[in-house]
């Protein structure tokens, strides 16, 4: 007779632990793309495992076998929602790197859109959120609301969601004049629907129940094992990379960076809510102070056009300035505060076009462990709010 | 053997008019439930089968696909139990229904001494549905189904006693277990208002029972990837997910319409007798079946509007707040009935 069931057998495990493991798998409706391996002890996760590298590209090895200005489409796969700030990290280590500057028009540019592109990140992550906790209706409004910023970006780019509009030096494509009014339209339409998306999911009693003290991380833990994004900001942990490292021209406008101190999903949430609106309020300076016309790369990349050409810097950019280029030997660093926390790059340059070694961490990476911690202790039914709270995306933990 | 008197049975007129009549109820709510929420998230819904009605048909079509694509049985899976899982689902589910009348002579159990047992019979037949979804758990032998069927068992115990102690509420009050009285007592006052306590733990523990949002649990997708039904395709998620929570819905809210919503109390209708009074009897069951469905639009639309409840918090609300509300519904029923109604 065949052996029914013993796939339902319980792990005894040696410390004398009783668990049933669960194989948190790929394929999984809230589990994105990676694997986790959970122990439960009848409702209580006991374990988790991680079982990461489903998603590996081998970005980094990659970006050593293709011209430098090749790595900027590929890395901005690392996480697409968040395009603008993860190849504005990379722009920023070949620019330390190789000496560029950045002309004053490109930086208000890269701070609107990159802005927009910490709205969008979030939208993503409270839409996932919102689903893994079983409202479709957060869903549907999250993703809604993210295809008009898509539009927009379009309008700029050309792309809706790969727009690849960073370039060391500068911005590829400025955008047209409808772009601003559209961008001011937009956001008053997103903050009367976050405010209702609040209302809905956040401050509905089933979905407060469902987020507040849950996956619980204190501030001595998210300092220790080094979260980051919301994830460390929901835990009381004020370090925003933006503030910090100063850069771009973050410091000519007026904005706080949000904090929370609950340590749960629910400020985790909050966090990503209040950055949503401080986001709005950076776009709305920049969209008033933005130079309209200019050069959108600096000096020293406008430099390499030839001087009859350089009144058409702006549509000549794109290749023939960067792609004869060569790497100085040395090494650049960028650092940029993405939706999800802290993309750091490090670029070995050495002499030749191809990058010498890439070396990228991403939030999701670094919030591993942040979150495998806040996972033990809760229920398992938990597991996907908690996911969601910390916004994790397996493709940028895994490059 | 008489056939007019077979064609003209009641008997068969009921068995024609539950199957027609919840089949479209069904029909109608799976796409009221697509549609609204739909329209809350800022998007069409269903829309390319019948664009003419709305989207209506859609549901067939889903239902046809199901139907014609290959039955897979997971190797490993106890196939008598995951076969006949389904089937026992939807038969139970649907069955509780047929126990109920739907118009004064338009109902299975002939002799209207036998009503009451029907009446209490229904519910428990609809309490035995868990039991059918634990089985289809248990068949397919797999963690995530396990789990599931594991939490559907634990919601049984939250749920059960509350939805007992409401239907007994209001049993004690209008004194009767024999559903013609019952709805000739709701002339006035439907059951509703007269014991709101035992139609709001109805409702919830309904919400509960049938896997209706916030309380969609045992089938989760978000945790344990629907549950019992994850490893379940072609015809038997139709009959068990598509057909059987949505068949149960259906007879918790006729069961519903009886005792709180007034059944076929038509203010200024008189019917006569069967088959003598054709006609009148249809528009009843019409009646009845538009309260059915309006009761059951309720707890389709709480999938707009609400996320999922934990399954901790579940059992708390069950055994705290649904019992004591359930509890004090029969002290309501209690004090009425002494004060003199």
């Amino acid at each position: 007779m065949e052996e029914y069931g013993i796939v339902l057998k319980e792990e005894r495990l040696e410390g004398g632990r009783r668990v049933l493991d669960i194989f948190w798998g790929p394929q999984h409706p809230s589990s994105g793309h990676t694997r986790f391996i959970v122990e439960v002890d009848g409702d209580i996760v006991v374990n988790v495992t991680p079982d990461p590298g489903y998603v590996h590209r081998t970005m980094e090895k990659l970006g050593e076998t293709r011209h430098w200005i090749q790595n900027i489409p590929l890395f901005e796969r690392l996480s697409l929602p968040d395009a603008i700030n993860v190849t504005w990290a990379y722009a920023m280590a070949i620019e330390r790197l190789a000496g560029l500057d950045v002309s004053p028009r490109a930086q208000y540019l890269r701070v609107i859109m990159g802005e927009l592109s910490r709205i969008s990140t979030h939208l993503y992550d409270l839409g996932l959120h919102a689903i893994m906790i079983g409202s479709s209706t957060g869903f549907m409004w999250a993703y809604g609301l993210r295809e008009l910023l898509v539009q927009l970006w379009a309008m700029v780019s050309g792309s809706r969601t790969t727009p690849t509009w960073v370039l060391p030096g500068g911005v590829r494509t400025a955008p047209p004049d409808a772009f601003y009014e559209q961008t001011l339209g937009f956001l008053q339409y997103l903050e009367k629907k976050i405010d209702e998306f609040v209302r809905v999911v956040i401050k509905n009693p089933v979905g407060y129940y469902r987020l507040k003290d849950v996956g619980y991380l204190s501030k001595e833990d998210a300092a220790r094992l080094m979260a980051t994004g919301p994830g460390a900001r929901g835990s009381g942990i004020d370090w925003d990379a933006r503030r910090v490292y100063r850069y771009g021209i973050y410091d000519e406008f007026e904005w706080d960076v949000c904090v929370e101190d609950g340590g749960d999903s629910l400020a985790r949430a909050m966090v990503r809510i209040c950055e949503i609106m401080q986001s709005a309020r950076i776009i709305r300076q920049a969209l008033d102070r933005a130079p309209r016309d200019g050069p959108l790369v600096g000096e020293s990349v406008a430099h390499r056009i030839p001087p009859k050409q350089r009144e058409k810097v702006n549509e000549l950019v794109r290749l023939q300035a960067l792609f004869t280029m060569m790497l100085p030997q040395g090494e650049g660093t960028g650092i940029t505060e993405g939706g999800r926390g802290r993309y750091y790059f490090h670029v070995f340059g050495d002499g030749s076009e191809k990058p010498y070694r890439v070396r990228i961490s991403t939030p999701s990476w670094q919030n591993l462990r942040a979150m495998i911690k806040a996972f033990i202790g809760a229920r398992l039914m938990d597991l996907p709010a908690i996911y969601g709270s910390f916004g994790y995306f397996p493709p940028e933990q895994d490059r | 053997m008489d056939l007019w008197g077979l064609l003209f049975s009641a008997r068969l007129w009921f068995f024609v008019l539950m199957l027609v009549a919840s089949g479209i109820v069904l029909l109608t709510v799976v796409w009221f439930e697509r549609k609204a929420a739909a329209r809350v998230q800022m998007r069409v819904g269903p829309y390319h089968v019948s664009p003419w009605l709305g989207g209506y048909l859609q549901l067939l079509a889903d239902a046809f696909k199901f139907i014609i694509s290959e039955p897979i049985v997971p190797r490993g899976a106890h196939k008598l139990l995951f076969t006949w899982g389904p089937p026992l689902f939807v038969t139970l589910a649907f069955g509780a229904s047929l126990l109920l009348p739907l118009t004064p002579e338009l109902r299975l159990i002939k002799d209207p001494n036998l009503l009451p047992y029907g009446l209490v019979f229904s519910l428990v037949v609809l309490l035995l549905v868990s039991i059918a979804i634990v089985i289809i758990g248990w068949s397919v032998n797999n963690k995530f189904a396990y789990v599931g069927a594991a939490r559907e068992a634990l919601l049984v115990a939250a749920y059960e006693l509350p939805l007992v102690l409401s239907v007994l509420a209001m049993f004690i009050l209008y004194g009767t277990l024999d559903p013609l009285k019952i709805v000739e007592k709701q002339s006035i006052l439907v059951g509703a208002m007269l014991n709101p306590f035992a139609f709001l733990v109805y409702l919830v523990a309904t919400a509960m029972a049938t896997a209706r949002f916030p309380f969609e649990i045992a089938d989760y997708e978000g945790d344990v990837a629907t549950g019992p039904y994850s490893d379940y395709g072609g015809v038997f998620l139709v009959l068990s997910f598509a057909g059987g929570t949505y068949y149960a819905t259906f007879s918790y809210s006729f069961l519903a319409s009886l005792l709180f919503l007034g059944g076929w109390n038509l203010p200024g209708f008189a019917v006569g007798g069967w088959p003598q009074d054709i006609l009148g009897h249809l528009v009843l069951a019409a009646w009845v079946m538009f309260k059915t469905l309006v009761l059951m639009f309720f707890f389709a639309f709480l999938r707009a509007a609400m996320p999922v409840l934990r399954l901790d918090h579940t059992l708390a609300l069950g055994w705290r707040g649904l019992l004591i509300l359930g509890v004090a519904a029969v002290l309501w029923s209690t004090a009425l009935k002494l004060a003199g109604l």
